[in-house]
């Protein structure tokens, strides 16, 4: 190896390829707002949305007959439910993760990928949402989760991990989405600036808010968002911590662990950024955004899933390790079972998927792959859903009382609102795309090279 | 020059005491003082390797500047392999959880213990040990020894080896703490067993390192060298402090919160043993010390800039996570809050070897990684 | 609107030179001076001279009040108002108050604190009647140039400033008319605002009266029909048509007696009192015999009883001489059983409480008795322990 390549491998990566002017970020992100959607476009919202009312009609379906339409059985009560809404909701971590610890780290690179992230948290966390609601089997009586004064005469048990959940996912939600929108105020002048139709100028001016770009402004605005992304971190850990705490506070072998809570973060890391990388591969090349979202990017972001996926791993072996050393028969049993039962098949989906494959991306070739990073990443997302299922069908369907084992099979409604949350969730991606700027293009816009002033030199 | 003496004069006289301490005769407080403070002075030295190979791995570059900081501090590593090891010449270890007679019968007999029985073999257990010890020496060797030569070549060639030897140093540096842990915290208490206790460890660790490297800077901006450190670097020292203080926190609430929660008899005699009696404000003070106050002190901006008062909080750091270790070994020993002279006298004797080294430590080398290709954007960093 | 200058902006090409700008016109124009960018230009609110943000303490502020209202809301729940034990754990569960603690918190921080705080009381946004976003410099800022803005009051100020940003090196300026009141257009455009509020409105009341609707719906069944068996209804499925089942010859009830003897003198001989005649078992026999004997024995349990004349009934005396003498049993087993016109109590009182009415139906024995000597240490009793005749009430 030369001495230019090695020097070029340990310096930093550029953050756009070749030279990009302020005005060329502007003119390439906002390019498909401002024309007419190709026909592969119509196509895929045309079989998204209808595999969203698909999804759609088998809840309403739910809804009429009741959740015994669903697989659910004595003694696996929690299915596919809790297993796509902690699936859901673990893909909605890679967003905030990306928007607020890495710019906390000032990991420059995430400017190109954290709208699309954030983005894609609020829609997961869409997603995840429908699943409690539509679990609790007479939903219209959803709003009983939540404590208000009442003539029962009761309140929620706040002792609860699932009133703990209520106000983790509520509040995850609401404070992605407003991380979101005050990411986007500047943008949404922008496309009302650049906007020619009534319609966008009136819609875009009003989001807006009027904001100028005062320096006034901005003082406070970076204030303010430093903040959201310092508080958004431990939000961020407390949300995938809190769902645990749903399987780790009980007294199920196999779910009562005291690891689970930074296991399940890390997981759902892993899982949000393969999801991110699934929905980039497309993005960038269909978007023609591939010289802002670089290889570099993708590169950076598939080291992280081996870092995650091995943080996994760990986690595994810890488990197994403990229920050995422990020596509480019935934990013991219980991993023993996931690996030799009857669920062995998920079990080593879930090992392989989510261990094993991800250990690729140690070679430098295959994280610069699209078609190998693509591969990965879909069998991480199927991996990190199985590591759901396994955790709740396997400790479930053989627990203390060997009388009242059982097996659970997913029904065709569990299959199909499965699929209308996809459905949901890349309709939303789709329209997104075509109507707000996939990429934030004052964040990006800032750290191009020559955007600061006295860049180079040393200058206070 | 009276400074300086200081550390030499406190070994000198703790090390009084704790020949005092050997022919008082009491054998398992002897060891629990001993252990405790030797992993305190272990979990400085893994915190500051880890410090480096996490600057390497993820080519950081703000910190290459402090980085000598926590490299001289690895170098603590040759000198705790002979601490544990006149630990071991001592048989300090006999008095340790998993090697006391009843639990020793206890293994022979109850067959549940049976996976115990292999992990606590001796030929295994002592295997082990040499290997963690044999993998942080060989890490340190590469990538605080690597970088120092670099100064001298300025081959970038050793930037990318380290770049790469640390993504599976992360992998080794995981099972080597978690081994750690198991045997020597865990251990303790050998019936007890908690799957997040690695994570717990690898905290106070990283914590422990970051605190001293901040007292390392201090100490010698104090004599007019590293004076390229400036707020810009310390807010983010200061700013990985804030972060893992909440980690320490949200890690160690997890662990209680859930054994608190499903109140398993096999995990909660482990915290009814620290929330009652003596040990109760023990386990009170803990998270304050730990948690509350560095947590209030580092939220000000003002506090991560200024070396001053930022290691005030680093100080704050380093006598929590002695606290803490004190708190996760001593109450195996079933008697109660155990402090005398022979606490004092281990304080003064641990304390005073750690600075010694560690004030040693600080000549070797220069300052700065000149060597380092990109020196350059880290003096030049700014928030 | 008013054609009043109110801004001059020049633009330039760079941040570089916007810093240059600033600096050059610092010392004349001072406070007026500010700069408008596509991004955030660091360094540059230290060039204007603009204060530290306070956003943080409005933060702190925020989250500092979520921490004590979610605290204290979920401690006075569970200690005061709603106590339910839980898990065998105290009222006051800390530990497990601390995630929705720390997620209250985190809200109002996040929304109230950053967000709001932020936009609306910091910045002072929505603020759609700025002059500035009506100029043809705004699409340039947005996109690619670096403004430097002056503020002015007339024409000459408004010459003189645009000649001074030229200088500074700012190749295009613009002088901007307007002003800047708050109040001088809408703070938000009214039609569309105005067309939400109606809609929201109509769409609420809409909700509501479709949710009255909504459990007549066949397709919500709300659980009140349902394919199980209710008591007392017809039932096509079993053969006698009924939904309740006989019970099992030789079934016993689970709180049957077991009785050994047949007749009451029977019982007087087998039987004894297990109840002591205590003020609590006495109380408990009042309030049996006040229930059930003392309509037909009367209240003092001479027989006087209160039913009509048409009751042609002779409810026994049990002051009679032989009662008095009967043992305990023998009145357990007339209540349990009955006599002649008496039902027997047997289903309808437990037996703990027929022993408690036997001890009552003593004390009015006795009391019927009683002798002026008995009735002086009666008070002298009650004059001591006042409580004690309370509490037998």
């Amino acid at each position: 190896m030369s001495h230019e390549a090695v020097l070029a491998e340990i310096r930093p990566k550029p953050l756009v390829v070749g030279e990009v002017s302020l005005g060329a970020v502007d003119d390439a992100v906002y390019a498909p707002m401002e024309s007419k959607p190709p026909m592969v476009w119509w196509v895929a919202l045309a079989f998204t949305s209808a595999l969203m009312l698909l999804g759609f009609a088998l809840i309403g379906y739910t809804f009429y007959e009741g959740i015994g339409v669903w697989g659910n059985n004595d003694p696996v009560f929690w299915g596919w439910d809790i297993t796509n809404f902690v699936f859901w909701v673990g893909i909605g971590h890679a967003g905030t993760l990306i928007s607020a610890v890495l710019f906390l780290f000032r990991q420059r690179w995430r400017n190109a990928i954290a709208r699309l992230a954030e983005a894609m948290t609020i829609f997961a966390v869409m997603c995840a949402a429908i699943y409690p609601a539509i679990h609790v089997g007479r939903p219209w009586f959803a709003f009983w989760l939540f404590p208000y004064p009442n003539q029962r005469g009761m309140w929620i048990n706040f002792n609860s991990p699932l009133a703990w959940d209520v106000f983790a996912v509520s509040t995850y939600f609401t404070v992605s989405l407003f991380f979101w929108y005050v990411g986007l105020i500047p943008d949404l002048a922008s496309a009302r600036d650049r906007a020619t139709g009534k319609v966008q100028k009136a819609v875009f001016g009003a989001l807006s808010l009027g904001w100028r770009g005062a320096a006034r402004h901005w003082t406070h605005y970076e204030k303010a968002y430093m903040i959201l992304a310092g508080l958004a971190t431990p939000l961020v850990l407390s949300v995938h911590s809190i769902v645990s705490f749903d399987f780790a506070t009980s007294v199920i072998p196999g779910w009562h662990t005291t690891i689970f809570p930074p296991y399940f973060v890390a997981g759902a890391v892993f899982s949000g950024f393969a999801m991110v990388v699934t929905v980039l591969v497309f993005v960038r090349k269909i978007m023609r955004l591939d010289h802002l979202i670089t290889l570099d990017h993708m590169e950076v972001m598939n080291k992280v899933i081996l870092t995650t996926g091995s943080i996994v791993g760990y986690a595994y072996g810890m488990e197994f390790f403990i229920a050995w050393y422990g020596g509480v028969p019935a934990e013991h049993y219980v991993f023993m079972n996931r690996a030799t039962g009857p669920y062995a098949w998920a079990y080593w989906t879930m090992v392989s998927c989510n261990v094993i494959f991800p250990q690729l991306f140690w070679f430098r070739k295959i994280r610069r792959s699209i078609v190998a990073m693509f591969i990965i990443s879909i069998f991480v997302n199927i991996g990190m859903w199985f590591e759901r299922f396994v955790i709740i069908a396997t400790s479930l369907h053989r627990d203390y009382l060997p009388s009242a084992w059982g097996y659970f099979r997913p029904t065709l409604v569990d299959m199909g609102i499965f699929a209308g949350t996809f459905g949901l969730f890349f309709t939303m991606i789709l329209l997104f795309s075509r109507t707000l700027p996939v990429i934030a293009t004052a964040e990006l816009k800032a750290v191009l090279p020559g955007a600061q002033p006295g860049h180079g030199g040393h200058h206070e | 020059m009276g400074k300086t003496m200081l550390p030499k004069l406190m070994a000198g006289l703790g090390l009084l005491g704790v020949i005092g301490a050997w022919f008082a005769g009491d054998s398992a407080r002897f060891s629990a003082n001993w252990f405790v403070w030797s992993i305190l002075l272990l979990a400085v030295a893994l915190g500051s390797l880890f410090i480096v190979a996490l600057e390497h791995l993820t080519r950081a570059q703000w910190s290459i500047v402090l980085r000598r900081v926590p490299e001289r501090l690895s170098g603590l590593l040759p000198a705790l392999a002979v601490v544990f090891a006149i630990g071991a010449a001592l048989g300090l270890a006999g008095n340790f959880g998993w090697s006391t007679p009843a639990f020793r019968e206890a293994l022979a007999t109850e067959p549940h213990l049976h996976g115990k029985a292999i992990w606590y073999s001796s030929p295994f257990f002592i295997g082990r040990l040499v290997f963690i010890f044999a993998v942080w020496l060989m890490s340190w060797k590469l990538l605080a020894g690597g970088s120092m030569k670099q100064d001298e070549t300025k081959d970038p060639r050793f930037s990318l080896f380290a770049k790469r030897f640390s993504a599976p140093f992360m992998w080794l540096f995981a099972i080597s703490v978690t081994v750690l842990t198991v045997d020597w915290l865990m251990g303790m208490s050998p019936r007890w067993f908690s799957t997040i206790f690695g994570v717990y460890g690898f905290s106070g660790i990283f914590l422990s390192g970051l605190a001293a490297t901040v007292l390392g800077i201090l100490h010698l901006k104090k004599q007019g060298r590293l004076q390229e450190v400036r707020p810009d670097h310390l807010y983010s020292l200061g700013g990985f402090l804030f972060a893992f203080t909440v980690f320490w926190a949200y890690i160690a609430f997890s662990q209680f919160m859930l054994i608190w929660y499903a109140n398993l008899p096999e995990e909660t005699f482990w915290f009814h043993t620290r929330l009652t009696g003596g040990w109760y404000p023990v386990t009170f003070i803990l998270p304050i010390l730990r948690f509350i106050v560095p947590f209030f002190a580092l939220l000000s901006r003002e506090v991560k800039m200024d070396a001053r008062r930022l290691s005030l909080v680093a100080v704050l750091v380093l006598v929590g996570q002695a606290l803490d270790l004190y708190w996760l070994i001593v109450p195996e020993l079933g008697r109660g809050v155990l402090f005398g002279w022979q606490e004092v006298a281990f304080g003064l004797f641990f304390t005073g070897l750690g600075l010694s080294l560690a004030e040693a430590r600080m000549n070797v080398g220069k300052d700065l990684p000149e060597g380092d290709p990109n020196l350059d954007a880290s003096l030049h960093y700014h928030l | 609107m008013s054609d009043r200058p109110f801004l001059v902006l020049g633009l330039f090409q760079d941040a570089d030179k916007l810093v240059h700008g600033i600096r050059a016109l610092k010392s004349t124009y001072g406070d007026k001076l500010e700069a408008y960018t596509p991004y955030p230009i660091h360094g540059i609110e230290k060039e204007l001279g603009i204060p530290k943000s306070h956003v943080g303490k409005i933060v702190l502020a925020l989250g500092l009040s979520g921490l004590t209202l979610a605290l204290g809301f979920q401690s006075w729940v569970f200690t005061t108002d709603y106590q339910i034990q839980f898990g065998g754990k105290p009222y006051f569960s800390w530990a497990s108050f601390v995630p929705i603690v720390f997620e209250v918190t985190v809200l109002l921080a996040c929304i109230v604190g950053a967000v709001f705080g932020m936009l609306v009381l910091v910045n002072k946004l929505p603020h759609y009647s700025h002059p500035i976003l009506s100029s043809r410099s705004m699409p340039k800022i947005t996109r690619d140039r670096f403004a430097l803005a002056v503020s002015v009051d007339t024409a000459e100020d408004a010459a003189r400033a645009e000649a001074a940003l030229r200088q500074a090196g700012a190749p295009e300026t613009e002088v901007v008319h307007g002003t800047d009141e708050i109040g001088s257009g809408p703070l938000l455009p009214l039609k569309p605002v105005l067309a939400t509020v109606i809609i929201c409105v109509l769409a609420g009341l809409g909700t509501w009266h479709l949710q009255r609707l909504w459990n007549k719906l066949p397709l919500i069944s709300i659980m009140d029909e349902q394919t199980k068996v209710l008591p007392f209804r017809a039932n096509a499925f079993y053969p006698d048509g009924q939904s309740m089942r006989p019970l099992v010859p030789g079934t016993v009830s689970r709180s049957a007696e077991y009785a050994a003897w047949t007749t009451p003198e029977e019982a007087g001989q087998m039987l004894v009192n297990p109840l002591s005649a205590d003020s609590l078992t006495l109380a408990k026999g009042r309030r049996g015999y006040e229930t059930h004997c003392l309509v037909c024995h009367g209240q003092l349990g001479d027989g006087t009883k209160l039913l009509s004349d048409k009751y042609t009934g002779a409810p026994a005396n049990l002051h009679q001489a032989r009662l008095k003498e009967a043992p305990d049993g023998h009145l357990f087993a007339v209540v349990t059983a009955g006599k002649n016109t008496m039902a027997g109590y047997g289903k309808d009182i437990p037996a703990a409480d027929r022993w408690a009415i036997v001890h009552y139906v003593r004390v009015l024995q006795r009391a019927l008795d009683a002798s002026d000597a008995d009735v002086q240490a009666a008070q002298a009793v009650a004059a001591a322990a006042p409580v004690a005749q309370g509490g037998s009430h």
